[in-house]
């Protein structure tokens, strides 16, 4: 396997935890979150600040713990307590994030090399990326199938029920945004490790993407099971990036392609069965 | 006090397109853990009523007195608003595992027909079954009063003979619940009914 193979796998398994993270808002919580590109980045904020103090991954997993947290209560207030659009919710929270990206790093980006001197060997990046996947995917799958993952599932699906039986919906619609936004700062601060920078333009293109993908697996599988939908996104995730890549190598302008993705994705809605693409 | 609802001028008016409409003055007292029937013609404001008691409406409404149920939930008519379209059966049987009023295996007892379907979605399930469902899933809760809008408009008769027996048996007699049905067709619910209340034009026309 030579090294560009390898770096696209590892990218693969970073960039899928995006979508994978959408899905659960998306999918799950029926919350059609703008702001996860935003989500992306302040992962990638937070980890190369947090670096500043210790660089042991398990010291680092409990402050994107407790952000999350912060953020799926903040969001599932203003959703389910103040009942405020959605797709405006989102909107106004990614202008938030992006600002908090900036205004916890001070500048556009930040650069980690002075924590991770040397390159981080892509062997060790694989296993990294891939062990995160299959934990989470593991844990989340086994919580959803719980009895406490039907009432976040039946918070998503029909809050105005979930009010009327008491089934607290404040609470569970935050352990649901909690989760999608645990799952996608990883990812974000993963890149970040890669990159070995933290910057704020990194989330550009992937809400595109993964709405893409959170789609198309829609249109494949019906139901809410974890992991049969986590190896949907990872498979679409890896097609999305090699599609990307052979359009990259044919020198297709490079400013062109989240257009001609846009226009998939338009063509995609247009042309699914209504039923399939109907979310909410 | 053994009433569960106690109203006296109760008045709520609201404005559409084409015109004022409005409902009372209403005067009524239900006694606690009886079945009460509702009927009338469209428009004549006995769900407008019912959402009030249930606390689904409260602006515009004035009273010189009224007591209503604490825990109280009104069963809307359409039946997709009362479902998880992403939970299977067992797992709406399961949502209130530590709360529910029932154990799930006797919930089972109380609908056999779910044996065969405790793996499928309501979206694989007939109109009746999903009524069904989402009443099997409502009953489990610990209400004090549950309002029922048309739930026998999806059920054939033989569901509906064991729903009604349900809701006079199990939430009427043994747990002493007030249970409100919203009915147009009324003549088989009629002779389980403590209380009749007749609605028309906005007032109560007629109590038997």
């Amino acid at each position: 396997m030579n090294i560009l193979n390898l770096n696209l796998i590892i990218d693969v398994l970073i960039y899928s935890l995006i979508p994978l993270g959408l899905w659960i808002s998306f999918r799950i919580m029926r919350y059609p979150d703008l702001a996860i590109e935003q989500v992306f980045v302040l992962g990638g904020v937070i980890f190369g600040l947090i670096s500043e103090f210790t660089t042991n991954p398990l010291a680092i997993v409990p402050f994107f713990i407790i952000a999350s947290i912060i953020l799926g209560i903040l969001i599932s207030f203003f959703r389910y307590r103040l009942s405020l659009n959605p797709i405006i919710l989102s909107l106004i929270f990614s202008y938030i994030f992006f600002s908090l990206s900036l205004f916890l790093m001070g500048r556009p980006n930040l650069s980690l090399l002075e924590y991770y001197e040397n390159n981080i060997p892509k062997n060790t990046l694989l296993v990294f990326a891939l062990s995160i996947l299959i934990v989470l995917s593991i844990a989340y799958h086994y919580f959803f199938k719980s009895n406490k993952g039907s009432k976040v599932i039946a918070t998503g699906c029909n809050p105005d029920l979930s009010k009327r039986i008491g089934l607290q919906s404040f609470l569970h619609g935050s352990i649901g945004i909690s989760m999608s936004y645990f799952i996608v700062m990883i990812g974000g601060a993963l890149y970040s490790l890669k990159l070995r920078n933290a910057d704020i333009s990194y989330g550009g293109g992937f809400l595109l993407m993964s709405i893409f993908i959170v789609l198309i697996c829609r249109l494949f599988i019906n139901r809410i099971s974890f992991i049969k939908n986590a190896l949907a996104i990872i498979f679409a995730t890896l097609i999305y990036t090699v599609i990307l890549q052979f359009i990259i190598s044919l020198n297709f302008p490079s400013e062109l392609t989240r257009g001609f993705y846009a226009i998939m994705l338009l063509l995609l809605v247009i042309f699914s069965p209504k039923s399939k693409i109907k979310l909410f | 006090m053994d009433n569960s609802i106690f109203i006296r001028n109760l008045v709520f008016k609201y404005t559409q397109l084409d015109g004022d409409f409005g409902l009372g003055p209403i005067a009524l007292d239900i006694p606690k853990g009886n079945l009460i029937l509702f009927h009338g013609l469209n428009g004549s404001g006995k769900t407008t009523l019912a959402k009030i008691i249930t606390k689904h409406l409260t602006k515009n409404v004035i009273y010189d007195e009224l007591i209503i149920p604490e825990k109280s939930f009104y069963y809307n008519q359409l039946i997709e608003e009362n479902i998880f379209i992403e939970l299977t059966v067992q797992e709406h049987l399961k949502l209130f595992s530590k709360q529910s009023v029932y154990k799930v295996n006797e919930l089972f007892d109380l609908f056999p027909v779910f044996d065969e379907l405790k793996d499928k979605y309501p979206d694989e399930l007939s109109g009746g079954q999903k009524q069904l469902l989402s009443f099997c899933t409502i009953i489990s809760k610990p209400f004090d009063m549950i309002v029922f809008d048309e739930i026998f408009n999806h059920l054939d008769k033989a569901i509906s003979n064991l729903v009604l027996q349900i809701i006079k048996d199990e939430l009427v007699n043994t747990r002493k619940m007030t249970v409100i049905l919203i009915a147009h067709h009324y003549d088989f619910i009629k002779p389980f009914c403590e209380l009749t209340v007749e609605f028309k034009n906005g007032l109560i026309s007629n109590i038997e």
